[in-house]
């Protein structure tokens, strides 16, 4: 097991916003704010608009609104504000990535799912709830995506490690980030439930590829889809003004783009 | 008249020790070099997509294409390896229809490029051609170079060309070399192949600088040398019988010249009116070194402007050409079949063939006795060299002539060792295919016949 | 020579010449490194136009309470507006092999740097653009590391998942 954490310090809670650990949307989320005088009750809320989140969206929820729509009995037209807001993002995301990014077609039932827009843009919506309660430094890791706002401690940045391929208690790379988001997309999880939407089949070429820039929904967005691509993903993540790629190739090898350099830590 | 007298020696045109496998392997092997350049280029590749396989076959047409298209100028440059292993008239005949392939492919690579990248590109085909026709450099230039093959093949249509006068379609043909020059620069700017590879840009390269020079030399640069060592000018005209004319061809040096018995040459006369046409010209007797003699026959309008020649007129010579010569001889024996005017080239072989007496037959077929040439020099020549002359004068299903006098029947009586003999034939097309099937009927192996086309 | 074939002499070099004088745009080749000249950057009708990152969703859907809360992503420069210093990635440049989209180096306010990319084509058109794009990965060999970290990101795992994780184990230390 890799060494402790160095946020071991014992201080008093007063000193430091709320600490939570919750189960959420199937995985868990991490919640580490460092701002003094945040209240836990914010912390309350954000999970509770992150139930909400889920509630709407989740494809594991038969009474959810995408799964009703995915079953044809809710029109997109009529669904909530917000589940229309994120579907016509989808729509977006889909025709300016060319296809590789596809709620619509990419599961192998062809449900719609817009899980993979859903799952950084939910923790941002969070977020937003500490940065309207004034905290300026936090981080939020929800499942692997990462929200690393302001430092830790002052005078260093947030650390986060990117999980070692082959084992979950190792670490393969440590960024150094300040108000950045990091999202990686990988096989190692879940197995090949990402599909190349042109041939069907898990791309090949990459083990992992984590993204950073300045928001989660898009970091996400684009390390699903640049993993899809395959070893043509972390050019293509260059292209976008602001954000960063880090792969790990089936070749044992780690590439980064160069955004991502002064992150190295 | 000539009188039959032993020619005086000249020197023999050099035997090139090449065969027809040697030149066919040599083309091949460079097809197949060219198709593994651009599969190592990773043409084949990723052949996933419509627009990706129209792509490709875009480039695949292209790159065989422009080589076929070199080829067709390496058949026509009068090469003289290609000559003696092939003889001008295959040549021609291949010439004809290698053509039509090379235009097929040069087409079709326009048409597939612009409609693969239409769809690689998402745009309609037609934005797609002003696109590629508008911002790729060369590429314009190129289209026009298209349309110059497609002229060309179209006007080389047989309906077309009989339409059309010789001169006509011959104009036309000559925008052939245009068309291969307007496609050369956008080849190695835009095309795949060669940009990132400098050895396959030197190696394309190096294709049109051997072809052009094969042209340069063979075409223009050994006429031009043999004209201007020799001077060459009409000596006299004489008219052999109606719409049959002997050109004597007078020079320096003549006795260098080299040429053989059987070998023709095509003259350009250079006046005001003929000297953008060359015209093939048989020898009708051996060399001797003094003087070329030429005859032909009528065959436009162009022949009384030959008999209208002043004496003094300076000709270009280009050649020899021609493969029906002693140098195909592989028996002791020997027989020539003429038909009407292709009696030229056997009448040089009958004066200087080696032979025996016995061992020299001709057989002369005509329609009637007007077209019977040098019917006094013949005779003189098979006394001199006791040889056989058989004059088979008369039209087939006429009362004196019911049946083919060349029939199997007809050459069996007439020539009873003929399995043993090379033969020699030249006449009109009709004549020289009955006459074969006829020997092949008798047995005859086929590298003991040996033949030339006049017309193709 | 007829004068059929004078006529056709004296058009056909006029084509030949009207055909040399015409000349493609020209569009600076896209040489490996510096290239400062004409670049438009963010063509609108790029086919793969990028995603403005500015517009974070998040802050369209309300209007921020915080302005400065939300992070500040660096906007790709529309044309005509005046060129901010930076690296601006996601131009699209017309050249003669189709658009390729670039990665525009601004200092001064001017173009110092054209580095053009690859686009995940299914199919590579032209080798020179192969040829001109700039190696973009730096690359090492896959270790384990042993640092002082704050958190982990990985591919999504699952709440069970999550109990093997690092992740869990930081959380743990943190809570005592």
């Amino acid at each position: 097991m890799a060494e402790r954490a160095g946020a071991a310090e014992r201080a008093a809670p007063a000193a430091r916003g709320p600490h939570r650990v919750a189960p959420i949307m199937g995985t868990v989320i991490s919640i580490d704010v460092r701002d003094p005088g945040i209240p836990e009750s914010v912390v309350d809320a954000m999970l509770a608009r992150l139930e909400e989140i889920e509630a709407r969206f989740s494809t594991y929820r038969p009474g959810s609104e995408i799964s009703r729509i995915a079953r044809g009995e809710l029109a997109e037209a009529a669904a909530s504000a917000e589940v229309q807001f994120v579907l016509g993002m989808c729509d977006d995301l889909h025709r300016t990535t060319n296809g590789w990014f596809d709620a619509r077609g990419h599961r192998t039932d062809g449900r719609l799912d817009p899980s993979g827009l859903v799952k950084g843009w939910a923790v941002e919506e969070a977020a937003l709830l500490l940065d309207e309660a004034g905290a300026r430094n936090y981080s939020c890791n929800c499942g692997g995506d990462v929200i690393a706002r302001g430092e830790p401690e002052p005078g260093r940045p947030w650390r986060v490690g990117i999980r070692h391929p082959d084992r979950a208690d190792a670490v393969a790379r440590v960024l150094a980030v300040r108000d950045l988001a990091v999202a990686t997309s990988g096989a190692y999880e879940r197995g090949e439930h990402i599909r190349d939407p042109r041939t069907g089949k898990a791309p090949t070429g990459l083990l992992s590829v984590t993204v950073v820039g300045p928001s989660l929904t898009w970091a996400d967005v684009y390390a699903t889809t640049a993993f899809a691509m395959g070893e043509a993903g972390p050019a293509w993540v260059a292209t976008h003004s602001g954000y960063g790629a880090l792969a790990i190739t089936t070749d044992q090898r780690l590439a980064w783009t160069p955004p991502v350099e002064p992150l190295l830590a | 008249m000539q009188r039959a007298s032993r020619p005086a020696r000249v020197p023999l045109p050099r035997l090139w020790p090449v065969r027809a496998s040697d030149i066919v392997a040599l083309l091949v092997a460079n097809g197949a070099l060219i198709v593994a350049m651009w599969i190592r280029h990773g043409g084949a590749d990723h052949l996933t997509s419509p627009a990706a396989i129209l792509t490709a076959a875009g480039q695949i047409t292209a790159l065989l294409g422009t080589y076929l298209a070199l080829i067709q100028l390496v058949l026509m440059s009068r090469s003289p390896w290609l000559d003696q292993v092939f003889g001008m008239d295959r040549l021609a005949w291949a010439h004809r229809w290698l053509g039509f392939a090379t235009v097929w492919l040069i087409a079709g690579h326009a048409v597939l490029t612009t409609v693969g990248w239409s769809l690689g590109d998402g745009r309609s085909v037609l934005d797609e051609a002003t696109n590629l026709l508008g911002t790729y450099p060369f590429v314009l230039m190129s289209a026009a170079g298209l349309a110059c093959f497609l002229a060309v093949a179209v006007t080389s249509v047989r309906a077309a060309r009989r339409r059309l006068s010789y001169e006509t379609w011959f104009g036309i043909h000559l925008y052939a070399y245009l068309g291969i020059a307007l496609g050369f620069a956008h080849q190695l700017v835009v095309g795949t192949d060669f940009i990132g590879d400098p050895v396959a840009r030197l190696y394309w390269i190096s294709l049109f600088v051997m072809t052009a020079a094969m042209i340069l030399v063979f075409r223009f640069g050994q006429p031009i040398a043999t004209t201007l060592r020799h001077q060459t000018r009409i000596g006299s005209v004489v008219t052999e019988a109606p719409g049959v004319v002997s050109v004597y061809v007078t020079g320096r040096d003549l006795d260098r010249l080299a040429a053989r018995s059987g070998q023709y040459f095509n003259l350009r006369i250079l006046n005001r009116d003929g000297w953008w046409r060359a015209h093939p010209f048989s020898l009708s007797a051996a060399p001797n070194g003094r003087s070329l003699r030429f005859t032909v026959k009528d065959l436009g309008d162009w022949t009384a402007r030959i008999q209208a020649l002043a004496p003094g007129t300076r000709v270009a010579l280009e050649g020899p050409y021609g493969t029906l010569t002693g140098a195909r001889r592989t028996r002791q024996r020997v027989l020539l079949v003429a038909g009407g005017i292709g009696i030229t080239p056997l009448r040089a072989l009958m004066e200087s063939l080696p032979a025996r007496p016995g061992d020299l037959t001709l057989i002369y077929r005509a329609s009637n006795e007007s077209e019977v040439v040098f019917r006094e020099e013949l005779d003189a020549l098979a006394a001199y060299r006791g040889a056989s002359v058989h004059y088979l004068v008369g039209r087939r299903g006429s009362r004196e002539m019911p049946g083919n006098p060349l029939d199997v029947a007809g050459l069996r009586a007439l020539v009873p060792d003929v399995r043993d003999r090379d033969v020699y034939l030249c006449g009109p097309f009709r004549l020289m295919e009955s006459v074969r099937a006829s020997l092949k009927a008798l047995a005859v192996p086929a590298s003991q016949v040996h033949l030339e086309r006049f017309a193709y | 020579m007829p004068k059929r074939g004078a006529v056709a002499l004296a058009l056909t070099t006029l084509a030949l010449v009207l055909l040399f004088a015409f000349k493609t745009p020209d569009v600076a080749p896209i040489a490996a490194g510096r290239n400062t000249a004409l670049v438009q950057p963010a063509a609108s009708s790029a086919p793969a136009a990028t995603p403005k990152p500015a517009t974070v969703p998040v802050s369209e859907a309300r209007p921020a309470a915080n302005p400065s809360a939300a992070p500040v992503a660096t906007a790709a420069p529309a044309a005509g507006t005046a060129l901010a210093n930076g690296m601006d990635t996601g131009s699209v440049v017309q050249t003669r092999f189709g658009p390729v989209q670039v990665q525009v180096t601004i200092a001064g306010g001017k173009i110092t740097d054209v580095t053009a990319l690859q686009l995940p084509n299914d199919r590579q058109r032209s080798a020179e653009i192969s040829q001109i794009a700039e190696p973009m990965l730096r690359s090492e060999a896959l270790t384990a590391q042993s640092a002082q970290i704050d958190l982990i990101s990985g591919a999504t795992y699952t709440s069970d998942a999550y109990a093997q994780s690092l992740q869990s184990a930081l959380d743990q230390a943190a809570h005592g």
